[in-house]
């Protein structure tokens, strides 16, 4: 399903200064949607937190605290963050409460479904194939689509003011992608993801996400 | 902790921190190269949902499967088509559900209600912290404090053999063991083909294959249908099977083994049996004789509940048409439903061989497979020598048969960790409580255990108390061959072709030599790639050879009924001297079941497995779930006018076990004196989320054994039968 942009409810074409705000903050939500394996993965999510901090405030106390976390007992953190990741998005007691692919959401909790095929069609529209590396989850994966994401938007800050144009407008690809399948999941798993999480920066992630879907 | 205020905090992030970057591009390619579309790959697999192993093709467009049918190259299994289960594996490949990661477990309390509070390692730690665990036992407790819950599979073997325990503990005893042990001591070889289609008169016990929609039975039964041969079918409630007999009796359970001597009794005493058969290919005829006498349609009728002329008229008949067989495979009366149930398969096979139809055509029969040399062979290994080694669950050698086929321990697990001294560890291999009956005291058995890993698809009740979990590639993941066993009638090879692995998940024969390395025992960590290219030579086949043949190798060679039998006398054994010398009854002889009802318990209890359910790998299924997503209390009418109950209402059904609450359902296709439940529910584990929260496990009201019980029952039951429905229940209104 494909959306045309004149058409979309209410969420705004990407402009640069957007763009710019953006790329950092899709950049550690990327992070943070992936596995904590190492003390390098949570410093990272210290160290680059001041842009979601200035584009997100009620993040700041979440920082503080993972902060003062982190200096008082860094491992004891870091495990605590491991446990909490996998008992949010991977295996759990209880059951998962908000697993990070799109076609969980969208295509009757199945795994690699329509969803997954349609992200794929998206990354390929911008001419990236997906490449499946560490992270060993499927291409309509929280993370991978961030990463998609903070691809275009970076391709929208970085183009000249009057360079040539794009043969596909990042902008265009960005709306189509955020109506037509971004938006259409991202909510809800951020909703459950905020009720359920227990360590700040998936509190923060849910935030952050809710933020991205709803400032527009 | 104390809050730093916004200033400190950015001090700390700006330069507080050792400088850590966010990742680049992680998951897409820099260049921005187009990328032509994947078309759809066609592949061959053989399904290993069950053991029929039916030859399947699919298809794979970018990383998903679009496509699944029988192969009809694989004439010996799909013949074209697959069984529900078979269609259901590309769900089974995308359930969200499967586990995706190895996973440590950071409460170390364990119990139901204790969350494990998992956390993702990498396989490399996961190997180490095996290793480590496994290692130290093993130093200081000796290689059999390593308790092995798996089948006897060659990877499985492999482990167990380099490892040098002796204790592998696997689910048959509570599944088709006796069958096995019986078929083999009688024999010489296991009964694993089902010549239905040519048997003019076919007789079951509990049989209800069809009922479980395994493929190759279901449709060799229909086609002896078709070809109008009279089938019979005994049992106590009106399966699918006795649905499309001619002939549904409805006799007592537990007491199969009484008419089968009956059958016995008229078909020796009336000289019905097949004598040139008997005559070429068995001894013991004048010793089985006697020993039935006593055996009369008479003394059946009190004891089964069937009229003696009908036991007569039955027997006659299956004694005087030809071909004439039994029916009987897993879960039937010979499986260890009841503690009678050894005496009931061995009954079986001389039945059979008595009217000729043993290896032969309209009869059951011998698999024929092809020599594949072992991981010993292939690899050059020695293995220390556990031959004779005292097992922790049989000091005193109580069933050798069963141990040496490497198919029993479920049945006295949870009594011989209880009762256990030394310090273990254990490892399962896609094996969950719900395998067991009488979970409970099992799980109380697992909390003895320093420590357990376990190998599985998805996080199971079993998982609740591991303390690593190795998730397995699903079998459609994994690639190399099968060699047919089911319906072999002839040798055959099925190419599998493994489909794009979704997860972080590795094969068994990966596992198994991850663990092996970590554990230091290099001599025997191999690398697994190496097998299926040394198999496949030495069988004259290699994957391109199968694939041009349609992903089978079919040898065509016709059907040769066996001339020598492998057993001691070259013939089939009446008089079993195999048995005789473990020490087992060496004639089927009658001996009452464990239990009767009583006026505290006055109903005996059966149970049914699903068309769709195969040891609860199809229990996230959301179609599968919908077709049936409770089990039931399956009563007469007259039972549910007793309790004042309609269909739907609540019941409590109670053993001496336990206790499980269920719906009715009012039938007439049921004994009074029955209550039936199906098999397959009551998942809490929640990690499958489909299947969670339906049902009961019905295993909670089912009994486990004794060490002591199998001492008691050495005479009677050679294949440790747990004698899963040998226990009696109450009904009450909920």
């Amino acid at each position: 399903m494909r959306h045309d942009g004149a058409h979309h409810q209410g969420l705004r074409p990407l402009d640069k200064e957007k763009a710019a705000v953006l790329a950092p903050v899709l950049s550690w939500a990327k992070t943070a949607a992936r596995y904590p394996k190492t003390a390098d993965h949570m410093e990272a999510l210290l160290e680059h937190s001041e842009p979601l901090v200035h584009w997100l405030p009620q993040s700041l106390p979440l920082f503080q605290d993972l902060l003062a976390g982190w200096i008082e007992a860094p491992e004891a953190t870091l495990e605590a963050h491991q446990v909490d990741y996998t008992r949010l998005f991977v295996a759990r007691w209880g059951g998962v409460p908000a697993p990070l692919y799109a076609s969980w959401y969208l295509d009757q909790e199945t795994f690699c479904g329509d969803g997954a095929e349609a992200s794929v069609g998206f990354y390929e529209r911008w001419g990236l194939v997906w490449r499946e590396t560490t992270l060993k989850e499927p291409p309509d994966h929280l993370a991978v689509e961030l990463e998609f994401l903070e691809i275009l938007s970076r391709a929208v800050s970085e183009a000249p003011a009057d360079g040539a144009q794009e043969r596909l407008s990042p902008s265009a690809l960005w709306l189509d992608f955020r109506l037509s399948h971004f938006d259409r999941w991202v909510p809800r798993c951020a909703e459950i993801m905020g009720r359920h999480a227990a360590q700040p920066v998936y509190k923060i992630l849910a935030l952050s996400l809710t933020q991205l879907c709803e400032e527009d | 902790m104390a809050r730093l205020s916004r200033r400190e905090f950015l001090q700390w992030t700006t330069g507080g921190l050792a400088a850590a970057a966010l990742s680049d591009w992680i998951f897409f390619k820099k260049a921005l190269e187009a990328q032509s579309e994947e078309g759809p790959k066609l592949f061959y697999h053989a399904c290993h949902i069950c053991d029929c192993t039916c030859g399947m093709i699919y298809q794979v467009k970018n990383g998903r499967i679009v496509e699944m049918r029988g192969n009809p190259a694989d004439k010996l299994g799909a013949a074209g088509k697959l069984c529900v289960k078979g269609y259901s594996t590309p769900r089974l490949y995308h359930d969200p559900c499967r586990l995706s990661h190895p996973l440590r477990r950071t409460n170390p309390r364990k119990g139901r209600d204790e969350d494990p509070a998992w956390k993702i390692i990498t396989w490399d730690e996961a190997f180490a912290l095996v290793g480590e665990q496994f290692r130290r036992v093993y130093d200081r407790h000796g290689p059999d404090a390593i308790l092995l819950f798996a089948r006897a599979r060659p990877w499985d073997s492999h482990l167990q053999y380099a490892i040098g325990t002796p204790n592998q503990l696997c689910h048959v005893d509570t599944c088709y063991i006796n069958h096995e042990i019986a078929g083999k001591a009688v024999s010489g070889d296991r009964i694993w083909g089902w010549d239905f289609s040519h048997a003019k008169y076919i007789v079951g016990f509990g049989y209800d294959q069809v009922g479980k929609s395994k493929n190759i039975h279901q449709r060799e039964f229909m086609e002896a249908r078709r070809n109008g041969a009279k089938i019979v079918i005994f049992d106590p409630r009106l399966s699918e099977t006795a649905q499309k007999a001619d002939l549904w009796i409805p006799i007592r359970p537990g007491t199969d083994l009484a008419a089968l001597l009956a059958m016995i009794h008229v078909i020796l005493n009336e000289g019905l049996y097949d004598k040139d058969f008997v005559e070429k290919y068995t001894v013991g005829l004048d010793k089985l004789k006697p020993h039935v006498a006593k055996y009369t349609p008479q003394w059946a009728q009190k004891i089964c509940d069937v009229p003696a002329q009908t036991l007569v008229q039955i027997a006659r008949e299956f004694g005087s048409t030809k071909p004439a067989t039994l029916a009987y495979h897993k879960r039937d009366a010979g499986g260890p439903v009841f503690m009678n149930s050894f005496q009931t398969a061995h009954a079986m096979v001389i039945l059979q061989a008595l009217v000729g139809s043993l290896d032969r055509p309209g009869g059951l029969y011998f698999s024929r497979t092809p020599k594949v040399p072992s991981i010993k062979d292939v690899y050059k290994l020695s293995y220390p020598d556990i031959e004779g080694k005292p097992r922790f669950d049989d000091p005193e050698n109580i069933t050798p048969l069963a141990f040496k086929a490497k198919k029993a321990g479920f049945s006295t697990a949870a009594d011989a960790i209880l009762n256990d001294s030394k310090p273990r560890v254990a490892l399962f291999h896609s094996y969950n409580t719900t395998s067991f009956s009488n979970p409970q005291r099992f799980e109380q058995a697992l909390k003895k255990l320093n420590f357990i890993v376990n190998v599985d698809m998805y996080l199971t009740e079993l998982g609740m108390y591991a303390d690593v979990i190795l998730p397995e590639n699903l079998w459609i993941e994994n690639s190399g061959f099968t060699v047919r066993s089911y319906q072999a009638e002839r040798p055959q090879v099925l190419l599998d072709e493994g489909a794009p692995k979704l997860r972080d998940t590795k094969s068994y024969g990966e596992i198994v030599n991850g663990i092996l390395a970590a554990m230091k025992l290099y001599d025997y960590a191999v690398d697994p790639k190496k097998l299926t290219g040394a198999q496949l030579a030495a069988m004259g086949l290699d994957k391109d050879k199968l694939r041009q043949a349609g992903g089978v190798f079919d040898s065509g060679e016709p059907f040769k009924p066996t001339e020598q039998f492998k057993t001691p006398s070259g013939k089939v054994e009446l008089y079993s001297t195999v048995l005789e010398k473990a020490g087992h009854a060496p004639m089927p002889e009658w001996v009452e079941p464990a239990s009767k009802p009583t006026p505290e318990y006055p109903y005996y209890i059966v149970t049914h497995h699903l068309p769709w359910m195969r040891m609860l790998k199809n229990a996230n299924d959301p179609i599968l779930k919908d077709l049936q997503c409770e089990n039931k209390a399956h009563i007469h009418p007259s039972v549910a006018t007793k309790l004042g109950v309609k269909d739907k209402d609540f019941v409590w059904l109670e053993s001496p076990v336990g206790r499980i609450k269920l719906k009715v359902a009012v039938t007439e296709g049921i004994r009074p004196d029955t209550i039936m439940t199906e098999h397959g529910f009551g998942i809490w584990a929640k990690g499958r989320c489909q299947g969670f929260g339906w049902g009961q496990n019905e295993g909670e009201i089912l009994p486990d054994r004794t060490l002591a019980e199998m001492k008691q029952w050495k005479r009677h039951a050679a294949g440790r039968g747990v004698g899963i429905c040998d226990t009696t229940v109450r009904i009450t209104k909920a």
